[in-house]
């Protein structure tokens, strides 16, 4: 049989084209992962995941004690963790051993960690049943104690129902608005704002009505004003009645003891 | 008595220029010019004779001393007078004649009534307004006295050491002749001491009576002791005499603290003093607003009640600022507004006890000497009665308002006993607990304009008869 030199080439060509082909997608792919894969670090010995940002010099981390996340969950929310490393440090604490109150923990745990440098840490304390965000150096600045709980507000409900992944997720997710300078939705602050200002404001206009609309007797001062005084003093003078001697202890007195009459 | 010595028709005195004008010839006199047929008669008994005219609704008498009829109460509004018969009254020994008129008068009413931002719209209807009458309204003229030596405490400190001071102590005695002329009180049971205190009178502006000044204007007589206003008058005497007392150099060196003396009443006399006098009714018609301004002085003293749906709007409008103030920058716990909501729940319970407090005190009149002296002090058990009733139904009215203020103060409270974990709980409770503070305010609008306004006065005839 012989071998058609022409459909030979053909072949070897078109077979040539597919590998290279092949070849430059799946490099154009593995840059793309590359480029998205974050470089995920565990330590073992304390069981946590964490990435560090070279750029930066912060690193995010997650200390999941307590088990309250699965490996796969553990790695997507690091994932999105990583953009808040520009900030400061960042990570997710879980302990279903703490004795003490969830803020000592968050303290004490940050102090350790990450001593006064940059930073939230988001604590998931299973024993006293609270969550609980702390924060450090500039980025306390923006996360205030209003703002971490108008976000515990809003992620309390994840926690009850044991959605841990989402509660977390969406918590660093509002970190992130604020430390990027948006502000996060505060319904409840602001419907207890309005019923403090209308409070005050109610009770303003009173105290304007009480001074405004009550007639005030003149003062003796004003009557006195208006009569004709004569006061004369003719000749005074004194006589000794006894002497007595007070107690002074820095500056007050207490009784009196008469020495005679 | 008040005719015109040129042509014999009536005249009357002007406040602006303080002249005597006659209508009908157009001529002004002042009082020397009169001659003494005008003049009164000093006579042992200084008699004026008078038309009174009685209303029909309150039975208050109101007295005019020329011809001008009396066609409205200034006491309660009322348009039913009916003249009632010519009256004698012992002349007073001074009076203050009218300075401002009444268009000054009413200016400076309508001056105080735009001031106040909550005043309701029909206050300020002219036809209500010019319903405004001059009345001389007769006041007692106190005259107090110390003659003598008065005794006060004084003391020098003679050594100091590091535990103990040691103290002389020296009767001071010291002779004074003092005296104050014009300490004035209204003799007007119906003209409450609220009002007279807040309109004094210059005293050394006051002239020797005369009958022409009354002219264009209504009087009326006195109906109170003048008794039951000598230890006033002598507390005055006594509060003043400090000051004189410290400017002495004795009592400078002996460290008398609050030297004083006592004073007491030497002598009384009785004068017609200028007020303007005005009643509005409320909107109900069971309550009057009064307004008294001063004739001499031209001040103001008027209870003005509060427009609810003005309260509302401006309140409403305030909140707004305060609404943004609290967004920028603040730092409010939810634990804070409950606390917040605790503090608002219990000042609201004190304003308004305090205000029913005052209702009560208001209604018995205990205050107001005058009117005690005349109708308190007679044992009349009916009346009695009537007062307990009217404070067990009040009591009973107000339950259901304590309620909410129970409910405003222990549910922010419970929260932060229990400290849920939710901060939900802390805001719900608050809210509801501000909500009730707010609805409160209803209740205490309504007591405020309670308490600025009179029952309508019914029959209160005084006693006695007003002839000499």
């Amino acid at each position: 049989m012989k071998v058609n030199k022409k459909y030979f080439f053909r072949t070897l060509i078109y077979i040539v084209f597919v590998f290279f082909s092949g070849l430059l997608l799946y490099s154009i792919d593995a840059y793309n992962s590359a480029k998205h894969e974050i470089v995920q670090n565990y330590d073992a010995d304390k069981k946590t995941y964490y990435y560090f940002n070279e750029k930066t010099n912060y690193s995010a981390m997650i200390d999941d004690s307590a088990n309250l996340l699965s490996k796969k969950e553990k790695k997507k929310l690091l994932n999105e963790m990583t953009s808040l490393t520009k900030h400061g440090y960042i990570a997710l604490v879980s302990t279903d051993s703490n004795s003490s109150s969830v803020e000592n923990f968050a303290d004490n745990y940050y102090q350790s960690h990450f001593d006064k440098e940059d930073g939230t840490i988001f604590v998931i304390d299973v024993n006293n049943g609270k969550i609980y965000i702390f924060s450090s150096g500039n980025n306390a600045k923006y996360i205030t104690v209003s703002k971490a709980n108008s976000i515990i507000d809003s992620v309390y409900k994840d926690s009850v129902n044991k959605n841990y992944y989402s509660c977390a997720s969406f918590a660093f997710n509002q970190i992130q608005m604020i430390l990027d300078s948006e502000k996060i939705d505060e319904p409840i602050h602001y419907i207890g704002n309005i019923f403090i200002a209308l409070t005050l404001a109610f009770f303003i206009s009173f105290i304007y009505i009480l001074f405004k609309s009550r007639i005030s007797a003149a003062s003796y001062d004003e009557i006195i004003d208006n009569c004709d005084i004569q006061f004369k003093i003719n000749n005074s003078y004194v006589k000794k009645i006894g002497s007595r001697k007070v107690r002074c202890r820095t500056g007050s007195t207490s009784d009196d003891d008469r020495l005679d009459s | 008595m008040s005719k015109c010595p040129h042509c014999g028709t009536k005249f009357k005195f002007e406040a602006e220029n303080q002249f005597i004008h006659c209508e009908y010839c157009g001529l002004d006199f002042n009082q020397s010019e009169l001659s003494n047929d005008e003049k009164i008669v000093k006579t042992n008994k200084n008699i004026i004779e008078g038309k009174s005219y009685s209303c029909s609704q309150c039975g208050t008498t109101l007295l005019s001393f020329d011809a001008t009829a009396v066609t409205f109460c200034s006491y309660c509004g009322s348009q039913n007078i009916v003249e009632d018969k010519i009256v004698k009254q012992t002349a007073p020994d001074y009076i203050i004649p009218f300075s401002k008129t009444k268009d000054k008068c009413i200016k400076n009413y309508r001056k105080q009534l735009a001031s106040f931002l909550f005043a309701p719209s029909y206050m300020k209807d002219d036809t209500l307004i010019e319903k405004i009458r001059g009345i001389y309204i007769p006041y007692g003229i106190y005259k107090i006295e110390y003659k003598g030596e008065c005794v006060n405490r004084g003391e020098l400190c003679t050594l100091s050491t590091s535990y103990y001071r040691y103290y002389d102590d020296y009767a001071i005695y010291t002779d004074i002749d003092a005296s104050y002329n014009g300490i004035s009180f209204d003799l007007l049971s119906k003209f409450y001491d609220e009002y007279s205190h807040a309109i004094p009178f210059n005293y050394k502006e006051a002239v020797e009576f005369n009958p022409s000044y009354l002219t264009g204007f209504c009087a009326d007589g006195i109906d109170v002791d003048s008794d039951v206003y000598n230890s006033d008058a002598a507390k005055i005497g006594t509060y003043d005499s400090t000051r004189f007392l410290k400017k002495d150099k004795i009592f400078k060196k002996y460290n008398c603290k609050n030297p004083r003396a006592k004073f007491d009443v030497a002598d009384k006399k009785v004068g017609m003093f200028p007020v303007y006098f005005l009643a509005t009714k409320s909107n109900d018609g069971n309550h009057l607003y009064y307004a008294v301004i001063n004739g001499q002085t031209g001040k103001v003293a008027a209870d003005i009640p509060i427009s609810f749906p003005k309260y509302i709007i401006l309140s409403f409008i305030l909140a707004i600022p305060i609404f943004f103030l609290l967004n920028i920058g603040s730092i409010i716990m939810p634990k804070d507004i409950s606390i917040f909501a605790i503090i608002m729940s219990i000042a609201s319970l004190i304003i308004y006890i305090s205000q029913i407090s005052m209702c009560n005190q208001r209604d018995s009149k205990s205050t107001d000497k005058g009117y005690s002296s005349k109708f308190i002090n007679t044992n009349n058990e009916n009346d009695d009665k009537n007062r307990q009733n009217k404070k067990t139904a009040k009591f009973k009215s107000d339950q259901n308002q304590n309620l909410k203020y129970i409910i405003a103060i222990t549910l922010p409270l419970a929260t932060i006993l229990l400290d849920p974990v939710d901060n939900l709980f802390y805001y719900v409770t608050s809210s509801i607990s501000l909500l009730l503070v707010i609805l409160s305010f209803n209740s205490i609008i309504k007591i405020h304009n309670k308490l600025v306004s009179r029952p309508i006065p019914q029959l209160e005839k005084r006693d006695g008869d007003e002839s000499e």
